[in-house]
């Protein structure tokens, strides 16, 4: 009787194992682009600076704020996947949403900001492989 | 020593000592609730992000100090120390008080853009900001996971538009059904964070959904768009509350699992006890000792597969999948445990095997019995971590192990060393309970995980409460085989109770 549970027990751990990793495949196929997340937010940074540069300040209040919601939805990934470039994002990301803010903005400085915020997503975007799920 | 446990079914062979069996009573109980109480809302552990931000701290002041004098580039050295110490430590503050996390990662912004204005007065102005919201951090004076309850209140919102859009499109309302929709996009934005971290399938549908809606709505489809809708309430509003597992929980299953194998032991220690053989009760400890072994490896390596994939807090299919087979497990578990004669052909096979190691003299054979005993508990013990691994957080899951383990070797003292004898009825009283507990939450938060992986439909049940510690939702497909267990158990138990009332008046 032992024997014969330990072996069903083994068993119900292997078929465990399968379904995990079966599990993992099919999530995959299921999760939204991170490459398209980290574009997104690209979009979002060349918005602001096209505010910046025309002087749409009604503009730069909506696109400022959407700066930080979409890099809040998934910051939490890449901190996690690419610790390095998680860094480096908030190195400039952090400055450009305190600029924004300020009164007066400081055009030249918020290009700077935000050139260096686009470049590093964009080094980022190049560490992400093709599959949809990374 | 007195024999400690039931082998063949003859309990109390020994003297009884009254004193002994009603400490073992209250220290066994005891174990029992140490843990629940540690469960308790408020008696968590004191967060270590407060210790953290009071080190990191330190720079700030010391950055504020050298900014005071125009220091600039020792400022900026001072601010740099800050800044490692909070990266390490960012997660703990998070986890304490979301808004401390939001505030301060602002100020910091605002500190690094001083920094590069290259002015003495806004970077010492901009510190001095920091310091504030640091110090009230460190005094406890944000509210605990307060941008974690914002967002499940954004969401709770988000869920209360739809519903209001989905009452226009039931009245025909056009237009404000269409501005209904709008203001759902507008809102997506704030809410599509949470959504993401705990469902990629759900975020992929919504997004979607929210376009369709508003086509129905243009092209008059009132009906369609209002069960769109309904359909989009229905994949949304499991994610405004979400159970997990408690440190009682993880308790439960070592000291559970582990009770079961101190059973067997004491039976081999007693076997060994009796008959002639020196020192054979040796090898009954080394096959403990290895199968203890055995399991942690299996845990290790358990632990190496999750880690080395990517699997995240969001991977619904994998909490869904192995709470499924941790319940199947439970199910099986308890049946083999509860079937009389499948316990006494257990008792029989060791009582022999036991006999021939010691006639024989083949000692390695008990430490095999011995062995198998302990890494059967063991490996059912990793198998329902895992079905919980996703769905709890490292320290509960930690702690609950613990307290369950230190338990264990309460329960395991007093029963090898002083002599006590467990009360064995009432051990399978309880360890019927808690395995009916567990399977019906592992059952309860496998499907719901499934559900939020889009692999099993939710049908809303109105008249079904909510029950977050039986892990009970408010939709059929979830709710039913939940109610089927309970079911079966209470039919189970009056099929025995009426079968011993005969057994009486035969």
């Amino acid at each position: 009787m032992g024997k014969f549970k330990l072996i069903v027990t083994i068993t119900i751990v292997g078929m465990l194992f399968f379904a995990f990793l079966g599990g993992c495949e099919s999530e995959k196929a299921a999760q939204p682009s991170l490459g398209n997340k980290v574009a997104n937010l690209i979009v979002v940074a060349g918005n602001i600076k096209d505010d910046l540069s025309t002087g749409d300040k009604d503009k730069l209040k909506v696109d400022g704020p959407r700066l930080e919601e979409v890099w809040a939805g998934f910051e939490d990934t890449v901190k996690a996947k690419y610790p390095d470039s998680y860094a480096k994002v908030e190195t400039f990301l952090d400055p450009a949403l305190a600029g924004i803010k300020a009164d007066p903005v400081d055009v030249k400085i918020m290009h700077q900001l935000l050139d260096q915020l686009i470049q590093t997503l964009e080094e980022l975007k190049s560490k992400i492989p093709a599959d949809p799920a990374k | 020593m007195c024999q400690l446990v039931t082998v063949t079914g003859t309990v109390g062979n020994c003297v009884y000592h009254p004193f002994k069996n009603w400490l073992f009573r209250i220290l066994f109980s005891a174990g029992l609730l140490i843990p629940a109480v540690l469960s308790l809302p408020g008696s968590g552990t004191a967060g270590t992000g407060t210790e953290q931000m009071t080190e990191a701290q330190i720079f700030v002041r010391q950055a504020i100090e050298a900014a005071g004098r125009g220091q600039l580039d020792l400022a900026s050295q001072n601010y740099a120390q800050f800044n490692d110490l909070w990266r390490k430590g960012e997660d703990s503050v998070k986890d304490q008080s979301g808004q401390a996390y939001k505030d301060i990662e602002s100020e910091m912004g605002q500190v690094a853009y001083a920094f590069i204005l290259n002015k003495p007065e806004a970077v010492h102005r901009a510190l001095q900001g920091l310091q504030q919201v640091n110090r009230k951090f460190i005094r406890g004076e944000y509210p605990a996971g307060a941008a974690s309850h914002s967002a499940s209140s954004n969401l709770a919102e988000f869920l209360n538009l739809l519903k209001s859009t989905r009452t226009s499109a039931d009245s025909r309302d056009k237009q404000t059904a269409l501005d209904g929709i709008n203001k759902v996009r507008e809102s997506w934005l704030s809410v599509e964070g949470i959504v993401l971290t705990q469902s990629g399938t759900a975020y992929g549908d919504a997004e979607r959904d929210m376009v369709t809606v508003g086509a129905m709505l243009r092209n008059d489809d009132f009906r369609l768009a209002s069960n769109l809708l309904g359909t989009m309430i229905d994949y949304l509003e499991p994610l405004v509350a979400k159970t997990t597992y408690s440190i009682w929980d993880a308790a439960m299953i070592p000291l559970r699992e582990g009770l079961e194998a101190l059973l067997v032991i004491g039976a081999l220690l007693a076997f060994t006890k009796r008959s002639s053989a020196q020192k054979s009760s040796r090898w009954v400890w080394y096959g403990a000792g290895v199968g203890i072994l055995c399991s942690i490896v299996l845990a290790a390596v358990v632990k190496i597969l999750f880690s080395s994939s990517t699997f995240g807090t969001n991977n619904f299919l994998i909490a869904g999948w192995s709470g499924i087979f941790a319940a199947i497990m439970l199910l099986y578990v308890s049946y083999w445990l509860h079937s009389k004669s499948n316990l006494s052909e257990w008792n029989r096979y060791i009582s022999s095997k036991t006999k021939a190691a010691l006639a024989s003299g083949r000692l390695l054979s008990l430490a095999f019995l011995s062995f198998l005993a302990v890494f059967r508990e063991g490996t059912e013990t990793v198998l329902f971590i895992i079905g919980m691994i996703n769905q709890i957080s490292v320290q509960n899951l930690v702690i609950g192990v613990l307290v369950g383990c230190g338990a264990l070797v309460l329960v395991a003292y007093m029963m090898l060393f002083l002599g006590m004898r467990m009360p064995i009825r009432a051990f399978f009283m309880i360890s019927s309970a808690i395995m009916l507990y567990l399977c019906i939450k592992f059952t309860g938060l496998g499907i719901h995980s499934l559900q939020l992986a889009g692999v099993i439909p939710s049908d809303f049940a109105a008249g079904l409460p909510g029950i977050d510690f039986l892990g009970f939702y408010p939709n059929w497909q979830s709710a039913t085989p939940q109610l089927m267990i309970l079911v079966v158990a209470i039919a189970i138990i009056s099929w025995k109770q009426l079968n011993n009332i005969k057994h009486k008046f035969n």
